[in-house]
């Protein structure tokens, strides 16, 4: 059997840091990166092998998010001779540093990467504070 | 994707030779009858930034994958976003003019054909 049975994971990305004993623990899969402008942030994934109607992504509590799929191997018949790609089962929860709006959500899957489009609500996002001059009469009184 | 499938006319390319850091692509090998197939995965790759080549008993791949999220803010990152590099060695056993390539969901499937001289004969038992 050369699938490979992943184990759910769930990681808090932006937390303290803290000086806790080295993680020998394999690394997460899928990996992520996490990306943003003043309106939204992207969380990427790099899954090649998908297929895109079967990826699942969801919001839950404004800043929960998780993804999950399986990949089936690649190969048909034949004897396997050398093997370092990821299949299987995997899910993963990460915790998002700001809260998004559950409504507005997108996720797209092109060449192998998953990218998951999250929009900030208003009242997270930057807000530029317009600075008054203060006149010289009205400091004085 | 049949309609994906390329010759690889290796021997009329130039050999990329990475000039930064690149990074080495997960790979499967499985053995048929027939042909060894290579799948490579390429996250992020085009087809049209392919390159395989087969050059003094090696064959290269190499895959140009460009910066994404080009002005956004790097918040958190588990892995970088640079071109792939990887060289296998290959024998005289197989036919390397018979090479066969496509690019599907960031997953490159390589064909290559073993020589004839060396695929395995199957051969018919009479009953009698």
């Amino acid at each position: 059997m050369f699938a490979n049975r992943l184990f759910e994971q769930m990681d808090r990305l932006f937390g303290p840091a803290g000086f806790d004993s080295p993680d020998l623990s394999p690394p997460a899969y899928p990996p992520l990166s996490v990306w943003e402008d003043e309106d939204a942030l992207y969380v990427e994934s790099e899954v090649p092998g998908l297929v895109a109607e079967d990826i699942g992504v969801s919001v839950t509590d404004g800043d929960q998010l998780t993804i999950s799929a399986e990949r089936a191997p690649s190969a048909g018949s034949g004897e396997w001779l050398y093997q370092e790609c990821m299949y299987g089962e995997f899910s993963r929860t990460i915790t998002l540093p700001v809260t998004v709006d559950p409504n507005a959500v997108e996720a797209n899957y092109e060449a192998g990467v998953l990218t998951v489009t999250l929009r900030k609500v208003e009242s997270v996002k930057p807000r530029r504070i317009a600075v008054k001059a203060v006149l010289p009469a009205l400091a004085a009184a | 994707m049949t309609s994906n499938l390329q010759s690889a006319q290796t021997q009329k390319i130039e050999t990329p030779r990475p000039t930064m850091r690149v990074y080495a692509p997960r790979v499967d090998v499985v053995e048929t009858d027939d042909a060894l197939t290579l799948y490579a995965d390429l996250p992020g790759v085009k087809q049209e930034d392919v390159s395989l080549t087969c050059k003094d008993g090696e064959l290269i791949l190499h895959a140009s994958c460009p910066p994404r999220h080009v002005g956004r803010k790097l918040l958190y990152a588990e892995y970088g976003i640079r071109d792939f590099h990887r060289t296998f060695k290959v024998t005289d056993k197989v036919d390397t003019g018979g090479i066969e390539a496509s690019l599907k969901d960031g997953v490159l499937t390589v064909r290559v054909p073993k020589a004839e001289s060396v695929r395995t004969k199957r051969v018919t038992v009479n009953g009698g």
